[in-house]
């Protein structure tokens, strides 16, 4: 087991570097200067020239790109062209955000996806079976922008039920900054109404993302009770004369999970993905966000720290998911 | 695959709709030109924002153009785009897999870590990053979307040749003196060209969606090009004042790739032999 | 069977759904008379004492002597003050942080006389040293807007409130350019001081940190989120009179949230309304929409220097083939003034005897002949655009269609403006054309022609690489003659020279459309300068 982890982190090391090279050829074959735009339209050549030393961006590519691995290892993004200020800084404020909507979005869908799996396959081909699979359906074939625009009509135009908008009310200030999780934060700094207001406006970004994942787990959720529910241990369950309920939830679900776990790792990085299109059209203060207006302005230290952090986190959360795996179903042999 | 077969698949609701919306995606594309009443990039400012009506059927956009015409035009595109991304993915992923698979070793190691590379990115994230390098367009948008989605296919094929590799015409067709290549060629590859066939069918709808979601964010088709992404980006200002604009392109999305899910899901069940059982029953 | 009646069932409930929900839509359309939220704030003001503004993007930085962009200048309009600014909605200059000022006879040397016992928030007084140390600083750093002011030589203090500018040139604008919001503002210099890093200037600290004398002071800076002002108690203006206590920005990147916000009362402005749900909006007695003339150009610059593009008669065929009607009243929905030359119709010397290009296709289709391109032949182009201007994509996909009558071939790019400005820098890798609008920075033509006419600023502004030394030659002794009269001579004769050139199409001059609550009173729009909520109030 300790050599499996130990592989798995190397082999992480590995892609790490792999990536962060893919990531700076990329973010360097775009096209333009972004240090004439930091510079602004008036900007005459010696300025532009004296702004590219102190940015550092005067050095030949490889040099930049050994400059960069040594100053990742300390921690160090870069500089925001845009901005002036550190990228890890920037990353670091808008991070929380994306994570507390991913996380939500995930949870959402989880929670809605996998009983709906269960109930999917305990009463298969009924009109809940159907209904169910049809609507996650849908769900994985939505455009999330267009889910995202819809709802937002719906439940704060025509219901006014819940906000538009942002991470919290406008009245209210933030909780007291704690890990930047505003739900944690106001629980632990007992801000009630920053709570509320915060969970109010988690509820629709959150559906929006996790819409699409809820298809795929309750899709997963249902193939994998129906196959686990042929299996010889099953039977013998039935035959020993216990409750169907127990036979599912006790014996079946247990099972079941295995596959669908080795899923939710995959999902994050579509929920990651569409945290980008979600958080522009509910302006959640996210990296997606800022990773979109840095593109749009080739602020490439700012477009190869969100890169690196949504991959980074993505490799570490797929690298818990197997290693949870492992410990979980121990039949399974790994090289 | 007989005709038998063929009816068995369709005994499924799920699955005759779904290849009903691709038949109908198919002709309109083919058939846009006579379906469509206007043509798709003309502009008439005097025209501009009417809501769907007898002459505009889904109205008309801020430039005065056809939005029905553009839905139907736009057609072509996502059918074109989601085709080309999955070939183009398919041939990298079957060319690498292929080599991956056979040769093992050394070269294996290499290609499947590269591989592990590209998988280690949330697609979308990748695809923006190389679609912005490129530069906006919509061919563009295609490369950078294929460029996410080939490992898929390399894992697939190299699963298959794998297995295949041990059978024994490959012992004996080695023995005969065959060389690598023609076995690769002749005997290796036709095997897993079926499930590679079957993955990128059911991958068509999430190409569509991957592109437009770059379009959307201004990475995709330019303008005055008509792609449904696109056209909900602008869009997207008025569905207060001109609820159409953006929701007849959002629909058009929506059942051209629920389409392709069907039938992928269809696909799946069926050819799975441990689900088979239950879509008999 | 029984699974397709359910199926069947599923779907006309689908269907039921997404109608529902386009009825929504439909019905948003009429006035929110039946939505509960309209009903409670109809005559009720919230947030009485806060300013809440909706803005599509956030500050890039709060230091006066970089920021550049109108959303940082957003927040620094509020806290920092120059020596002069405009008044109310006019071009005259009147005193801010100066009571008075004189210039020398040969117009190189302006002595300004300061009010006395103003503070900065940090306790600092406010002084001619004060001056003196916060133009050193922005001429220091050379980034941004400071390249409006490379004339001055020195700076002399006379005594603690009379400072004295010394220029390299007469340059008679000089006084409008200490009035624009951009670059000339007084910071503290103690906190210059206190905060130095490194030999930077405290450029670090004042990035997100902010000293003035202005009547609001920062309060918090939630990245990405919102950004906060309070009352500056011990402001030099005071507090008598109706002034909002506190200015909260929340950053709002969809159009459609910023309406709804503003339908709400949420939000007291909106930056990001759409033009063509203006219409709208205006039927709605809680919303005030208002429209103002200001000196905002769009151009359609060509690139002088590229092959087909160096003939006159091209560009001029181009000029008047160009829909401008149809782009008025179908992109700008006629919120805005056809442009007469090169000059904004509203500018001081502006030349209203100028004859436009007005739409001829005959004529140039007559004038490409004449080049050597009958019925276009040969010609293709590509227009950039800048990504996140729905407004430049139409008027090029307008040229585009246009162009196509006489048989030229142009085909649309769109670019982060990063990119575009990048191939701005030389004319082999310039763009064959592209949309651009200019902001002037100050009322004064040399802002306008110099900047953009002028052989002198190729490879900064000057982007359609247009040269005429004749031109030149006006610019240049307009820019130092201290006579107005013959300024204006100067600049008529250099506008009808231009015009004539065609070195772009001069399309329009954009009215400003305001978006606010009704209930804020006491706004003056300003061309040139940014909101300043110190004199609004609500109710």
């Amino acid at each position: 087991m300790t050599t499996y982890i130990a592989r798995r982190i190397a082999m992480l090391i590995v892609v790490l570097i792999g990536m962060s090279l893919l990531t700076f050829i990329i973010s360097h074959a775009i096209p333009g200067d972004p240090v004439r735009l930091a510079a602004g339209p008036h900007a005459g050549p010696e300025q532009i020239e004296s702004l590219r030393k102190q940015l550092g961006f005067d050095k030949p590519l490889p040099v930049q790109y050994l400059m960069y691995i040594s100053d990742l290892l300390h921690g160090d993004m870069g500089t925001s062209i845009e901005t002036r200020k550190p990228v890890r800084e920037e990353v670091l404020t808008y991070l929380p955000a994306t994570a507390e909507l991913s996380i939500f979005a995930l949870l959402i869908s989880v929670a809605i996806g996998l009983p709906l799996g269960v109930v999917s396959a305990t009463r298969k081909n009924t009109f809940i079976d159907n209904g169910g699979r049809i609507a996650s359906l849908l769900g994985a074939s939505t455009p999330i922008f267009w889910l995202g625009l819809l709802l937002q009509l719906l439940f704060y135009k025509k219901l006014g039920l819940l906000p538009i908008g942002g991470r919290i009310g406008i009245e209210l200030n933030p909780p007291a900054h704690i890990t930047g999780f505003y739900i944690i934060d106001s629980i632990l700094s007992g801000d009630w109404l920053a709570l509320k207001s915060s969970i109010l406006h988690l509820i629709l970004p959150a559906f929006t993302l996790g819409y699409g994942s809820m298809a795929v787990f309750t899709r997963m959720t249902r193939s994998s009770i129906l196959e686990v529910l042929n299996e010889d241990y099953i039977k013998t369950a039935r035959a020993k004369g216990l409750s169907e309920r127990v036979v599912i939830y006790k014996h079946a679900l247990r099972n079941a999970i295995l596959p669908v776990m080795t899923i939710i790792g995959l999902q994050f990085a579509s929920l990651l993905g569409g945290a980008v299109l979600t958080e522009t059209v509910f302006s959640w203060p996210g990296i997606g966000n800022y990773g979109v207006h840095a593109i749009m302005t080739l602020n490439f230290p700012a477009i190869m720290g969100v890169t690196l952090i949504t991959t980074v986190i993505f490799v570490i959360v797929n690298l818990i998911v197997d290693i949870s795996y492992a410990f979980i179903d121990p039949r399974i042999v790994y090289k | 695959m007989n005709k038998k077969t063929l009816l068995k698949f369709f005994k499924n609701p799920l699955n005759l709709i779904g290849t009903l919306i691709i038949i109908m995606l198919i002709l309109v594309a083919v058939f846009a030109p006579y379906i469509a009443k206007f043509d798709p990039i003309e502009i008439s400012m005097s025209d501009k924002l009417l809501p769907p009506g007898s002459r505009h059927l889904f109205g008309t956009d801020e430039m005065g153009r056809d939005i029905f015409s553009r839905i139907v035009y736009g057609a072509r595109i996502s059918l074109a785009v989601g085709i080309e991304v999955v070939t183009f993915a398919a041939v990298i992923g079957v060319i690498l897999g292929g080599i991956s698979g056979y040769f093992g070793g050394w070269i294996d190691e290499i290609i499947m870590r590269i591989t592990d590379m590209f998988l280690s990115f949330p697609s979308f994230i990748l695809a923006m990053a190389v679609a912005a390098a490129l530069g906006p367009s919509l061919t563009n948008a295609v490369m950078a979307v294929s460029l996410t989605w080939w490992p898929w296919y390399t894992r697939i094929v190299r699963g298959q040749i794998l297995a295949l590799k041990e059978f024994e015409y490959v012992e004996a067709a080695k023995a005969i003196g065959n060389n690598d290549m023609k076995i690769i060629f002749k005997h290796i590859l036709p095997n897993c060209i079926s499930p590679v066939i079957v993955e990128a069918t059911m991958d068509i709808g999430f190409a569509i969606q991957l592109t437009a979601g770059l379009s959307f964010i201004g990475l995709g088709a330019q303008p005055p090009t008509a792609e449904w992404g696109a056209m909900i980006s602008t869009g997207r200002q008025y569905i207060l004042s001109h609820w159409w604009y953006p929701t007849f392109p959002g629909m058009a999305i929506l059942i051209t790739v629920l389409g392709f899910n069907l039938i992928g899901d269809g696909l799946r069940d069926f050819l799975d032999p441990k689900t088979r059982k239950f879509t008999e029953r | 069977m029984k699974k397709v009646r359910q199926f069947l069932v599923l779907l006309l409930i689908l269907i039921l759904c997404v109608s529902l929900v386009a009825g929504c839509a439909q019905s948003a359309n009429k006035a929110p008379t039946n939505s509960k939220n309209t009903q409670e704030n109809q005559t009720k003001v919230k947030n009485p004492d806060t300013m809440v503004v909706a803005y599509n993007d956030q500050p890039t930085t709060l230091d006066p002597h970089i920021a550049y962009d109108p959303e940082s200048l957003q927040a620094i309009s509020q806290v920092y003050e120059g020596l002069v600014t405009y008044k109310g909605g006019t071009n005259e200059v009147v005193p801010q942080l100066a009571e008075r000022w004189e210039t020398s006879s040969d117009g190189k040397v302006w002595t300004f006389y300061l009010k006395k016992n103003i503070k900065f928030t940090d306790g600092a007084p406010f002084n001619a040293d004060a001056v003196k140390t916060s133009f050193e600083r922005l001429l220091k750093i050379n980034q941004g807007p400071a390249w409006m002011f490379d004339m001055i030589k020195s700076i002399d203090v006379v005594d603690e409130y009379t400072v004295k500018f010394n220029l390299e040139y007469a340059f008679v604008p000089f006084i409008h350019a200490l009035a624009n919001p951009s670059g000339p503002m007084i910071i503290s210099p103690k906190a210059i001081k206190e905060h130095e890093e490194n030999g930077d200037l405290a450029q670090n600290w004042l990035r997100q940190n902010m000293v003035g004398t202005g009547p609001y002071m920062l309060e918090s800076w939630n990245m990405g989120q919102d950004f906060t002002l309070v009352k500056n108690p011990d402001y030099w203006g005071g507090w008598e009179g109706k002034h909002v206590s506190k200015v909260v920005y929340k950053v709002v990147q969809e159009s459609s949230s910023q309406r709804l916000m503003l339908e709400s009362g949420d939000a007291d402005f909106a930056n990001a309304i759409p033009r063509d749900v203006i219409e709208d909006l205006s039927k709605n007695p809680d919303i005030t929409v208002q429209v103002d003339s200001t000196v905002n150009l769009l151009n359609l610059f060509f690139n002088n220097q590229r092959g087909a593009l160096k003939d006159k008669r091209v560009r001029q065929a181009m000029a008047y083939g160009f829909s401008y009607d149809d782009c008025i009243k179908g992109v700008f929905n006629n919120l805005g003034k056809r442009m007469q030359g090169p000059l904004p119709p509203g500018m001081w010397a502006h030349d209203s005897t100028i004859k436009p290009y007005e739409k001829d296709v005959e004529k140039a289709k007559k004038l490409l002949e004449e080049a050597g391109y009958p019925g276009g032949k040969g010609l293709k182009f590509t227009i950039m655009v800048e990504t996140g201007s729905e407004d430049y994509k139409k008027v090029a996909e307008l040229f585009q269609s246009d162009m196509k009558e006489l048989g030229i071939d142009i085909s649309i790019q769109v670019l982060a403006w990063a990119t575009i400005k990048d191939m701005l820098a030389s004319a082999e890798t310039a763009p064959d054309m592209f949309i651009s609008g200019f902001y002037p920075d100050y009322l004064d033509p040399d802002n306008v022609l110099y900047a953009l006419y002028s052989s002198r600023t190729i490879g900064s502004i000057n982007e359609s690489f247009y040269t005429n030394p004749q031109v030149d030659q006006l610019l240049e002794e307009a820019r130092r003659s201290t006579d107005l009269a013959h300024r204006e001579e100067l600049y008529k004769r250099a506008q009808q020279i231009i015009n004539d050139d065609c070195p772009a199409i001069f399309i329009l001059v954009r009215d400003n459309i305001t978006t606010m609550r009704s209930w804020v009173k006491g706004f003056v729009f300003h061309p040139i300068l940014v909101n300043r909520y110190y004199f609004m109030y609500k109710e």
